[in-house]
């Protein structure tokens, strides 16, 4: 991926800041050229009073401190302005990251491991604060500055003025951009052992029973002391990198003023010119040291910016409509003839299914694991698209439907149910204002949850992060079918939605689940005999074809 | 051996080793044998090398909790403690767990915990908690003769499977 795409992507937030960024560029350069007027006219005056000029020193003592006084109010608003404009746009590219994850949708995000989501979400975006708050702006805080600079000594000098010239695109361009382009490895180099240190703590952190049991306290030590060793050797490179970038830089400042100096005198100009050479000279390299360090900053800032372009521009496996009529009802659904294969694989997952089912009907679909039960309901959600057949709902194919409508019109359990860090009801409800507290409760009922709820300190408002104890695989399945209840969408899809209920619980919830689904049409999942009976039509999925049972 | 255990992002044969580093690939097929997975395991392009995701999360439940059970079995341990470890797989993986299991508990002892009667039928002494304490034990056959808690719970599964809904049992 090339730099400039990254680069254009980047600047491409920053739009709506434009007013901003320019204020911000104008007070840096004010700041900036306040540094270099103390020393200057301090030297100009010294001149006029060596020559015997008169000077009056009161006036020039307040130009001074006037310019002590602008430096630091224009440098304040300038550094408030920039982390300003670059903590607004990190907040908003959090919201992008956000949103693109749920683009790419649950079926990609499957592939990634945890680790890396969360280097993404956190430390990559903070990342991209050195190209906000001290890249941008600088580039042309610098360029302003060293024009008038440049300006100012040519009306004395050209020649001298252009050695200058030299001295700070060689510091402020040229040496950052060589050191960038060798190092370039640096940056992808410790962001890649940043994560792997990351995986190696979240997997010890789920794996502590495990670590116990077999005695692998060692081994996973050393392998987290081993990651942290290639972590801090990557960060040592990076160092020594940033740390030789400044100090070539200062050579360079050094070397320019005594080639200054050193033209100066050999092509005998006056006194007065020299002095004030060297003296700008040494003055006006603060925006352009600035810019050298970034030779060294942006290593990291570009990696973790490639890594979230990437992310970003994954491409969803499928594509949802923008705008179609929306479906209340599910009148008819029907599978013709799908086929499926994984997109990484060749084997086909599903061939020629065919199924019809009519509003306020059910099937039922058992199978061994690794049948493709799972990935025919995930097929109905549209986390893929089938390779050939249609799939339609009241006569649309399923394709034609917005992503809004898809997912009022089916309520899907899977297998595991995420609970939020929130009350009961809340899990329940998900916080939707207009699910009122008796349907929560008349869904927990039908969940078998009610009698525990209301044993529980502060019943529905109980927060799950308060309870005595962790909640059950059991309990965090019902809260999941009492969610299911509660939203109430016309087309059910449950993928083993009992499977960690005990069988009398399960009968249970499934004898008031087929009184309060009636009306429903349903597709049920199961390997067992026990759940699928509550489905009218009970169909068998074997070797990627479905049969009647 | 619960419902929690984890497995690593690493190959098939590296998770196996971490239970037992001396076995050999010979041994560790065998390992795959008992549990039912050689096939699957046979049919993968790189077979003992095959790497996992974090987890095992490109496992089916019942292939992931089989393959568990397979590494708990390398460790030829002398006690064996199993808590809910069919739950939420699929009914032949069940089967083979069970299977693996009475095999097992002929050479080790075997501590089973399950929710589920017909789970635990083979065992040699089955106690039964509830609220905390014991309130029946002895052999499967022997429950089934004296105790008021098999035919309650048979009364009860009834009652509930007609749809009537109780607090959790």
């Amino acid at each position: 991926m090339k730099d400039s795409t990254l680069i254009f992507w980047l600047l491409s937030f920053t739009k709506p800041f434009k007013g901003k960024m320019s204020l911000a560029i104008l007070l840096g350069i004010i700041s900036n050229l306040a540094v270099v007027a103390i020393p200057v006219i301090s030297t100009l005056t010294l001149l006029r009073l060596i020559a015997g000029d008169a000077v009056y020193l009161s006036v020039i003592l307040a130009v001074l401190i006037g310019c002590g006084i602008l430096r630091g109010v224009a440098r304040y608003l300038e550094q408030y302005q920039n982390h300003d404009i670059a903590f607004s746009l990190l907040a908003h590219i959090r919201g992008e990251i956000f949103a693109a994850l749920r683009k790419i949708g649950p079926a990609r995000l499957t592939g990634k491991n945890s680790g890396e989501l969360i280097t993404s979400i956190s430390t990559d975006v903070e990342a991209l604060e050195v190209f906000f708050a001290h890249t941008i702006s600088p580039v042309f805080i610098s360029l302003g500055t060293t024009l008038v600079t440049f300006i100012f000594l040519a009306r004395y000098d050209l020649g001298l003025a252009l050695v200058l010239l030299a001295g700070q695109l060689l510091i402020g361009g040229i040496i950052p951009f060589i050191s960038y382009r060798k190092n370039l490895q640096i940056g992808d180099d410790y962001k890649k052992a940043f994560v792997q240190v990351n995986q190696t703590i979240m997997e010890n952190a789920n794996s502590l029973k495990d670590i116990a049991q077999f005695h692998l306290e060692k081994t996973r030590l050393e392998k987290l002391k081993a990651d942290s060793n290639i972590l801090n050797h990557e960060n040592r490179r990076r160092i020594f990198q940033g740390n030789s970038l400044q100090l070539l830089s200062e050579l360079v400042v050094i070397g320019t003023t005594l080639c200054v100096f050193y033209f100066g005198s050999s092509r005998g100009l006056s006194m007065n010119t020299i002095v004030i050479s060297v003296v700008l000279s040494l003055s006006s390299f603060g925006p352009v040291l600035a810019l050298g360090n970034l030779g060294n900053a942006l290593l990291t800032t570009f990696s973790s910016g490639r890594r979230l372009y990437q992310l970003v521009h994954e491409e969803p496996f499928v594509e949802f409509e923008e705008s179609t009529e929306s479906l209340a009802t599910v009148g008819n659904l029907q599978a013709e003839n799908l086929s499926f294969h994984y997109p990484a694989t060749d084997k086909a997952v599903l061939e020629n299914i065919s199924f019809e089912l009519n509003k306020g009907q059910s099937i039922g679909i058992s199978g061994e694991s690794g049948s493709g039960k799972s990935t025919l309901l995930k097929l109905l959600m549209r986390y893929w698209d089938p390779d050939s057949g249609k799939l339609t709902i009241n006569g649309l194919p399923l394709s034609s439907l917005k992503e809004e409508s898809l997912h009022q019109l089916e309520g899907v359990m899977e297998q595991s149910t995420f609970l939020f860090e929130d009350t009961i009801a809340n899990n329940i409800s998900l916080k939707r204002t207009n699910v009122s507290q008796a349907a929560i409760e008349e869904a927990a009922k039908a969940a078998a949850l009610h009698d525990w709820i209301l044993s529980l300190p502060e019943g529905y408002e109980t927060q799950l992060s308060k309870l005595s104890r962790s909640i059950s695989d059991g309990e965090r399945q019902r809260i999941g079918l009492a969610r299911l209840l509660v939203y109430d969408a016309p087309l059910i899809l449950l993928d083993e939605p009992t499977s960690n209920l005990d069988y009398v619980n399960e009968q249970a919830i499934l004898a008031s689940f087929k009184e309060k689904l009636q009306d429903k049409t349903m597709i049920l999942v199961s390997h067992r005999d026990s759940t699928l009976k509550i489905a009218e039509k009970q169909l068998h999925l074997e070797n990627g074809q479905l049969k009647n049972k | 051996m619960n419902t929690k255990d984890f497995l690593y992002a690493e190959s098939i044969r590296d998770n196996l080793l971490l239970a037992n580093p001396q076995l050999t690939d010979d041994e560790l097929w065998h390992l795959l044998d008992q549990v039912k997975l050689s096939a699957f395991v046979g049919q993968l392009p790189e077979q003992l090398d095959t790497v996992l995701e974090e987890n095992g999360k490109n496992l089916s439940g019942g292939q992931r909790q089989r393959l568990i059970l397979a590494r708990a079995l390398a460790a030829s341990a002398e006690l064996y403690i199993f808590d809910e470890i069919t739950s939420g797989i699929d009914i032949e993986s069940e089967e083979i767990i069970l299977e693996t299991l009475k095999a097992l508990a002929k050479q080790a002892i075997v501590i089973f915990v399950s929710h589920r009667l017909y789970n635990v039928l083979a065992a040699d002494q089955i106690y039964v908690f509830k609220d905390g304490r014991i309130v029946e034990a002895g052999t499967p056959q022997g429950l089934e003769q004296t105790s008021d808690y098999f035919n309650a719970y048979f009364t009860e599964e009834n009652r509930q499977m007609r749809g009537a809904i109780d607090h959790e049992g």
